[in-house]
């Protein structure tokens, strides 16, 4: 692997709520090498989201990060933004990390300019003038292939399609120069020819700026097309990580195996009945004591139900969560 | 076999007021697309935002009225039939849809959505309608002591359960169900692509599917029809359109889809540009500004739909030279 450029240690995050304390996030550890994509998928609520928000502790009022370390790697050292006092860790967001949503709408002034907006990080950190941020956030419109800058530069957001939008997002990311972008969920208001060319233009980015990505989705094909490795979380937990190629190929928790297995595809053959994981996902606020996979789980045991499993290595670089995961080649 | 629903030349235009001094403008949904649902199979329709395919699936049950066209239903013009014989003909039909958080009212428990229909359509005593909302609970797989439950005490996949509980309720013979699996996870949403599969064959229902993904269709649907931006631009057998596609977008819907790699091979293949105004669509064939096959003669005669093998159409003047899936360097990126 690349270089570590962000390392998580033991994220913990706790959401205070009506229903009490809910762990959102519990003893997540990931890290991300220069240049790096690392897809973190999951289905809704499983803490992918909030694991990014984490990064830049951007997190709602009532979570709190309860314990972890989030270590930015500067000149061979590492900064932990857990504990960064916030005036620092403001000139790290947007300038060394920046982040987009899935909702460039939501995520956009919508009575600004674009071309002010794109600038506008630059001014912020006092990175330049002005008239240089203009011309910067021109030449960043052209990076992420807006067609008729000069004109689209003037516009508000509105009279921008979706597409053109999740581009003048990521135009606002990337015009500081950031080591890492954190990327949640960026294509999946978009239709798929729209989405091809918004991957393309990520994956094109890292190549040409060394950009690492942190790339949250839902969507397996989509994190199997642009992720190096790959992080698979459920209910609050990372439960397999490793090469992405690995984790596809042969997935080591059977939580994966079954995502993998539900989804219908063009290229298989065509199945009577898809493989669905039965029951529900289980709610943060009862989770079981054991595996929380354990109650959907064909390959559950006994001994599953009664703590909580290790991460173990399934293969070089590739771990999972399961104590029934077979070692490879066995 | 005769169809359950055919639509024909079916055009809706919307209102849209364009320009400062309001001149009228009008956003062309859908334009002039025939096409028919046969008895007891699943017709996927397919496109992306915009190419029309939710207003074609609410013209066909006449929840929205269209501009011009017809639409039969057990070979009757809903068209011509007067509210009572509408009203009882609706019954037969029914809607599922995308977002179980919107389609069930709040303030309502589960007995009540359930008990909704036959307040309408039927004479049946309280102890009846309960009876018979505790059989759809247990058709859609969810337990009966549901019934007094509000909605919000539901995951999204047991509304969508109650959702389509409730479109059974009447014993429909035809469903549309509008992206019923796209606001759901996928291990869940595959529990509910099974429920409806089974539903099929126990009912024996008629579905048309209205989705944006081309997998869930070709799972579900033995036939296809791909709307561009309120145009029919292909249709016909699911597995033949997938493998020997004969319209340009439909090989771009293709190719754009990300498929799970396990090689660790990547391919980001896609055609530049968006979708064209509907208000001011271009010129002859409405895809043409995105299309790597287009030619003078697509900007000024408009490609009629043509059947180019057994029940498989296209509408695309050069569809026999669209190359194969497997030959996607086409649309490189």
């Amino acid at each position: 692997m690349a270089l570590p450029l962000l390392e998580i240690r033991g994220l913990t995050v706790q959401f205070y709520t009506a229903r009490g304390v809910l762990p959102a996030v519990q003893d997540v550890s990931l890290t991300i090498g220069q240049g790096e994509i690392l897809g973190l998928v999951g289905e809704s609520g499983c803490g992918k989201s909030v694991t990014a928000l984490s990064i830049l502790r951007l997190l709602p009022p009532n979570a709190r990060i309860a314990a972890g370390q989030v270590l930015l790697s500067e000149n061979g050292s590492g900064r932990d933004l857990a504990q960064l006092p916030e005036q620092e860790l403001r000139s790290i967001r947007g300038a060394r990390i920046s982040m987009i949503f899935q909702e460039p709408m939501t995520a956009l002034n919508p009575v600004m300019r674009v071309g002010d907006q794109i600038g506008e990080a630059l001014l912020a950190h006092g990175l330049s003038h002005q008239r240089e941020a203009r011309a910067a956030a021109l030449d960043t419109m052209r990076q992420v292939a807006i067609p008729d800058a000069e004109r689209r530069i003037r516009q508000y957001p509105h009279q921008l399609s979706g597409g053109l939008r999740q581009r003048v997002m990521i135009a606002m990311a990337l015009i500081c120069r950031p080591s890492l972008m954190i990327a949640d969920e960026p294509t999946t208001a978009l239709d798929v020819t729209i989405q091809a060319q918004i991957l393309a233009l990520l994956a094109g980015l890292r190549e040409r700026f060394g950009l690492a990505l942190l790339f949250i989705s839902h969507d397996l094909g989509v994190v199997s097309q642009i992720a190096d490795r790959v992080a698979v979380m459920y209910a609050g937990r990372i439960v397999e990580h490793g090469p992405a190629r690995e984790v596809f190929a042969a997935p080591a928790h059977p939580y994966t195996g079954g995502l993998l297995r539900a989804a219908p595809s063009l290229g298989s053959e065509p199945r009577r009945r898809l493989s669905a994981i039965e029951g529900p996902v289980p709610s943060l606020a009862e989770l079981p004591p054991g595996c929380a996979f354990e109650p959907r789980c064909e390959l559950r045991a006994p001994e599953c139900s009664v703590a909580v499993p290790e991460l173990i290595e399934a293969g070089p670089g590739h771990w999972t969560r399961c104590i029934r995961a077979a070692p490879r080649n066995s | 076999m005769e169809p359950l629903l055919r639509i024909e030349r079916l055009t809706k235009h919307f209102p849209a007021s364009a320009g400062a001094w309001g001149s009228s403008a009008a956003v062309h949904a859908i334009d002039d697309v025939t096409l028919e649902v046969r008895p007891g199979e699943t017709l996927g329709l397919v496109g992306e935002s915009g190419s029309g395919k939710t207003t074609l699936g609410r013209c066909a049950l006449l929840l929205v009225e269209p501009t011009s066209g017809r639409v039969f239903f057990q070979e009757r013009n809903l068209l011509q039939l007067k509210r009572g014989e509408l009203r009882r003909m609706r019954r037969h039909m029914q809607m599922i849809f995308q977002d179980p958080f919107a389609s069930l009212d709040p303030r309502m428990r589960v007995a009540e959505v359930l008990a909704e229909p036959f307040h309408i359509h039927e004479r049946l005593s309280r102890s009846e309608i309960r009876a018979r909302c505790r059989d759809l609970l247990r058709r859609v797989g969810l337990r009966e002591d549901a019934l007094d439950c509000y909605p919000h005490e539901f995951s999204g996949g047991q509304r969508q359960r109650i959702g389509i509980a409730r479109a059974l309720a009447l014993q429909p013979r035809f469903i549309v169900a509008d992206e019923p699996v796209s606001a759901l996870d996928v291990s869940v949403g595959a529990q509910i692509i099974n429920l409806l599969q089974d539903l099929q064959q126990q009912c024996n229902l008629t579905y048309l599917f209205i989705s944006h993904s081309l997998p869930v269709v070709r799972h579900i649907a033995s036939r296809v029809a791909v709307m561009y931006l309120g145009k029919l631009a292909e249709a016909g057998p699911t597995e033949e359109v997938l493998r020997r596609p004969m319209h340009p977008y439909t090989l771009l819907l293709l190719v754009s889809t990300p498929e799970i790699s396990r090689s660790g091979r990547r391919e980001f293949h896609t055609a530049p540009g968006e979708l064209p105004s509907a208000v001011h669509p271009p010129s002859g064939c409405r895809f043409r500004t995105r299309c790597p096959l287009a030619r003078q003669r697509c900007a000024v005669e408009e490609p009629p739909l043509r059947q180019l093998a057994p029940g498989h159409s296209s509408a695309c003047h050069f569809a026999e030279e669209v190359p194969s899936r497997l030959n996607p360097a086409v649309f490189p990126m």
